[in-house]
């Protein structure tokens, strides 16, 4: 079984289309979980921590995208977890399916943070890979192989890796627009099964206690909003943007022979 | 601190980040160590068993140790030349030991790691070997450069040591002097502000790139490791070094200054943009939608969920200043915002504003940086 781990972005609850509820890592992440359970002829299910209002609309959309499953976990202990109290949630749901491969962005576009599949894989005791670009399976008797490539650090590179498995997908990669949708978006507005309903599931269920992941609360930092907008120092031309920027040596000052012209 | 090579040397992403880990360390009074891993065991290289292994820190606690003495050490003037085999030393130039000496590093720990040369280091070859060091030293403070290498290592370390993590995140003081680990979240609308006396455990971060390395410090002490730690066998480089065709855009994440443009500047006016980067030293990066109108490769596109740069200087031409984009930006940054349109949004981002076209204000600011 697939897993793909996705979170709705928190900062746009209004929207609706399918690209301004799921990050740009989360749809690549989506696309080839969908892509590669076909190849494997494995099921995927989709899985997300939160309240039904918000994340509803993104297992819904995996649904429509032929994922097998979706389940929800909600519970009044899951607010304010750091990463690892999240991990440790989506850790034992992932358990609870008995999913070997794990799908999940690179990182959420709200907090950037990169953080949750590379715990998850610790918790399960999974092998795992960021920034990854491709996923292919490979048929190796009875071990599921996968073959990724990743891009990172100006390279690109090849790896085998073997199940239990944690693999994070960097977004694709922006292209000129030609007209047509991007893939995820078709994979998710063509619906190929039709919508189960999506499963309910408590800490309780999953074997884990509140206070058990109680200690994760706050370690995330506080949030706090940017003071009010400000508004920049509008230079009158060109020559005062250019020497106000040199006065707070963000510029470097002009020659001497510059000067004197 | 873990250092990243390149080649021979730190990489210059590391010695910026070892300097924002000297700067915290000073203020708390603590010790830097530079914890470089080297390739060890069955590599066919070097063999390190007659390395004798650090004895466990005693009284580990929440923050670093002092210096003492292990079995281990020896003087600055003592690791091996890399073709001298004889002392059992490490094959680790003299250079690097020295270059993390004066970028602030009181101690450069060298751990033996089942890592082949030619192989990238991620968690399933290295993350042992730094969790083994960790372990050994209990760090109340572990940093790593906001890189590729840091965002496959970093936050799996910190669920192993059950630490607090935060990533891409700029150092601060706070009120009551304590250091504060910030950075924008939700598009630049909010913050995260992790402080480190409000923790009761250790913390994992990563900073980007583009700070001042330190400099002055010293000679470092060397502590050498073999803590036996294997690699994760279940995962295989099969193939690749082939560049990555983001590979031209890598150069952001290092620039000072950046020249942005956004879907708001003409095609016949991109020119323009790249001579004022040159003009200022700088580099040419894109916004999102100025990538798919096809001004700009993917590679330069800046912003969540492509690439997070840390500029000193980051002027902004033609572009609305979306969340998306600036929040891919280093709250350090000062923005410069160049717009026609006087009530644009970016206006309330930037520091600095000048309203004008493009193809009007750019060339009078590149004759006044006498680049016309």
């Amino acid at each position: 079984m697939i897993a793909i781990l996705l979170r709705r972005l928190q900062s746009r609850p209004s929207a609706s289309a399918d690209d301004q509820v799921l990050g740009r890592c989360e749809r690549g992440a989506l696309t080839a979980a969908l892509a590669l359970g076909s190849a494997m002829n494995k099921q995927t299910i989709a899985i997300a921590v939160g309240p039904a209002r918000r994340e509803d609309r993104v297992l819904a959309m995996a649904l429509r995208g032929g994922a097998s499953r979706a389940v929800r976990v909600s519970d009044e202990g899951l607010e304010d977890l750091d990463y690892l109290g999240l991990a440790q949630v989506l850790a034992a749901t992932i358990k609870w399916v008995g999913a070997s491969i794990v799908l999940c962005g690179d990182r959420s576009e709200e907090e950037g943070t990169g953080a949750v599949g590379p715990a998850v894989a610790e918790l399960i005791g999974a092998a795992h890979l960021t920034s990854i670009a491709s996923i292919k399976s490979e048929s190796n008797g009875a071990r599921t192989m996968l073959l990724v490539e990743r891009v990172a650090g100006g390279t690109r590179e090849r790896f085998r890796i073997e199940a239990p498995v944690v693999l994070c997908m960097r977004p694709p990669l922006v292209r000129p627009r030609t007209g047509t949708g991007d893939t995820t978006e078709e994979l998710t507005r063509t619906p190929r099964n039709a919508p189960s309903s999506i499963e309910e599931l408590d800490l309780g269920r999953l074997g884990l206690e509140a206070r058990a992941i109680g200690h994760r609360r706050g370690t995330a930092g506080r949030l706090r909003p940017v003071r009010g907008p400000r508004r920049a120092a509008v230079a009158s031309s060109a020559a005062d943007l250019i020497r106000r920027l040199r006065a707070d040596h963000l510029v470097p000052p002009a020659r001497v022979d510059e000067e004197a012209s | 601190m873990h250092i990243e090579a390149d080649g021979e040397r730190p990489s210059a992403a590391a010695l910026s980040a070892l300097g924002d880990a000297r700067r915290i360390a000073s203020s708390l009074g603590a010790v830097v160590y530079a914890v470089v891993i080297v390739p060890g065991f069955d590599q066919g290289r070097r063999s390190y068993s007659r390395l004798p292994t650090i004895p466990p820190v005693i009284g580990g606690g929440s923050t670093p140790k002092p210096s003492r003495a292990p079995s281990a050490t020896i003087a600055p003037s003592s690791p091996s030349s890399p073709d001298d085999t004889a002392d059992g030393n490490p094959d680790v130039p003299d250079e690097l030991i020295e270059e993390l000496g004066k970028g602030g590093a009181d101690k450069v720990v060298l751990v033996a790691a089942p890592i082949a040369l030619d192989e990238p280091p991620v968690w399933a070859t290295i993350g042992a070997a730094l969790a083994g060091a960790c372990e050994e030293l209990r760090p109340a403070l572990v940093v790593f450069a906001a890189t590729a290498v840091g965002a496959d290592i970093a936050p799996r370390l910190a669920a192993r040591l059950g630490a607090a993590f935060a990533a891409h995140c700029v150092v601060e003081t706070g009120p009551r002097g304590e250091v504060v680990f910030s950075r924008k979240v939700y598009g630049g609308g909010f913050r995260r502000r992790l402080a480190l006396d409000d923790l009761d455990r250790a913390a994992v971060v990563t900073v980007p790139p583009g700070h001042a390395p330190a400099r002055g410090g010293s000679d470092a002490e060397i502590l050498m490791f073999e803590l036996g730690a294997k690699r994760d066998a279940r995962v295989e480089r099969v193939g690749g070094d082939e560049r990555d065709p983001t590979a031209d855009g890598l150069a952001l994440e290092q620039a000072r200054v950046i020249v942005t443009g956004g879907a708001g500047v003409a095609a016949s006016a991109w020119p323009l943009l790249e001579k004022l980067a040159a003009a200022l030293g700088g580099e040419v990066g894109a916004t999102r939608a100025a990538c798919e109108r096809g001004l700009a490769p993917a590679a330069r596109e800046i912003g969540l969920g492509a690439r997070y740069v840390a500029p000193v200087l980051y002027v902004v031409c033609g572009a609305s200043g979306s969340a998306g984009h600036l929040g891919a930006v280093s709250p350090d940054a000062e923005i410069v915002a160049i717009d026609r349109d006087p009530e644009a949004p970016i206006f309330r981002a930037a520091s600095y504003g000048l309203i004008g076209s493009i193809e009007d204000v750019v060339p009078k600011l590149l004759a006044e940086l006498g680049a016309s």
